[in-house]
């Protein structure tokens, strides 16, 4: 575990004291962090940054119940964490649209149009295709197994942070771990000359 | 049976290859034990498949920790910080709601105690206040001559906030009346010539020991010092009477508990 930062720790202290501006700094440094974390889990530019509203909400009003005994980036995920999961349970009943679904014509038949979450193709173009096609590998992962690669590939959390942080013993992390990169390996079979 | 031999040892070498699978991990973190490592070694030297798979998984390793950071919305700051006042807004409100509700139930269950306590302290809300906080206060008077029960107002005013221009006034009524009450609750804006002009009223209908809050808006926030709340009640010919002015001011006011 890493040593706590004072400054940081500071900087919690006020936040708990209700300080608006110490929670506009602590927000300034995570939230891109807890931007990148959602959008890898959701796979959508909206709902990440909906994800990264409500996680800041969450942590004003829980930061009275961080004891700082875990880092707070660990506890920071776990919140994004719930809050990408409670979303998911909610929508999950939501009525879907297929892109294959073909809409009937009288005379004939047309592909229904659907606009896509995707960055544009001047985005596209700007971004690595290996980055591209490993994020899109990463995406078709389960979701807790997501979760542990972008925590400990992205976020750099340790298997004991990551344990702490999904309450998971660490040996079902490191072996959920290890079962989610040879899967992805498999899944990136295809693709393997750019890697 | 040698076909047999032969598939036996297939199996055990797939079962070897699942096992050193499991390790992966742990061999490219360099965490498992040197026995286990030797182990390993030895089976990634006459194992092609296994020996393809962990050097595919190094590479797929060393690509995870490449991943770039995603720019951020512009607007995402903003975003959240809105809705993080909003939600201290919120919680400010409520905690407003908050002492009335203790008041509410203190008064439930000891009438007597709140209003002598209350008229202990004769207080009213007027400190200038900064956007978006709230100060409460209460004023407690005993009307000369309330019309059908002996009505005791218990005042709460507040100032929501500068932009909202409200005053939370608190009416209660002593227990164990006869009957019920009309009470006209008015905010008016003392003018420097002394007449009172009405900004707004409401008049509601009170049972014995109750407890009200009235909100009454349309005050200019920056003249808070010179606006009153006007207490009266109304009898069943609509004649009001027993008045008591609550002026808002500074000597007569204090924090609220």
């Amino acid at each position: 575990m890493r040593v706590p930062d004072p400054a940081e720790q500071q900087l919690i202290a006020r936040c708990k004291a209700g300080e608006r501006n110490a929670f506009d700094e602590l927000i300034r440094q995570y939230e891109k962090r807890v931007y990148n974390l959602a959008y890898r889990l959701c796979a959508n530019y909206d709902d990440a940054g909906d994800i990264t509203v409500d996680t800041f909400i969450r942590v004003y009003q829980a930061i009275g119940l961080f004891r700082g005994d875990a880092n707070f980036s660990t506890w920071l995920f776990r919140i994004v964490t719930n809050v990408y999961l409670d979303r998911r349970k909610k929508t999950r009943n939501k009525v879907t649209v297929s892109l294959e679904e073909v809409i009937e014509l009288e005379e004939s038949s047309v592909s229904r149009q659907v606009e896509s979450d995707a960055p544009g193709p001047e985005a596209e173009a700007e971004t690595n295709e290996r980055n591209d096609v490993l994020e899109s590998a990463i995406m078709t992962l389960p979701d807790y197994q997501r979760l542990m690669v972008l925590l400990y590939h992205t976020e750099g959390l340790s298997y004991e942070e990551i344990a702490e942080a999904l309450s998971l013993p660490i040996g079902t992390v490191k072996s959920r771990l290890n079962r989610a990169r040879l899967l992805l390996r498999e899944r990136l079979q295809a693709r393997r000359e750019l890697f | 049976m040698a076909l047999a031999a032969r598939l036996e040892g297939v199996r055990v070498a797939n079962m070897q290859c699942e096992k050193i699978e499991e390790l992966f991990s742990a061999f490219i973190e360099e965490s498992v034990d040197s026995a286990m490592k030797l182990k390993i070694d030895e089976h990634l030297q006459w194992c092609d498949n296994c020996a393809s798979q962990l050097a595919d998984l190094r590479k797929v390793w060393a690509a995870l920790g490449d991943i770039p950071e995603l720019a951020s919305p512009v607007t995402l700051h903003g975003d959240i910080m809105r809705s993080l006042d909003a939600v201290i807004a919120t919680k400010d409100a409520r905690r407003q709601g908050g002492f009335i509700e203790r008041l509410k139930a203190a008064f439930a269950s000891n009438p007597r105690a709140v209003l002598a306590g209350a008229a202990a302290l004769v207080l009213l809300a007027a400190a200038p206040l900064a956007s978006m906080h709230s100060t409460e206060a209460s004023l407690t008077i005993l009307p000369s001559a309330p019309v059908g029960a002996v009505v005791t107002y218990n005042a709460n005013a507040s100032w929501l906030s500068r932009e909202a221009g409200q005053v939370q006034v608190m009416v209660t009524t002593a227990a164990g009346q006869p009957g019920t009450v009309k009470v006209k609750v008015e905010l008016v804006h003392n003018l420097p010539d002394s007449v009172y002009t009405p900004v707004c009223n409401s008049v509601i209908t009170m049972k014995p020991g109750e407890l009200r809050v009235v909100r009454l808006n349309g005050a200019n926030a920056d003249d808070l010092m010179h606006y009153s709340v006007l207490l009266s009640t109304v009898t069943h010919t609509g004649k009001t009477t027993g008045s008591k002015s609550i002026s808002i001011s500074a000597a007569n006011t204090m924090p609220a508990p």
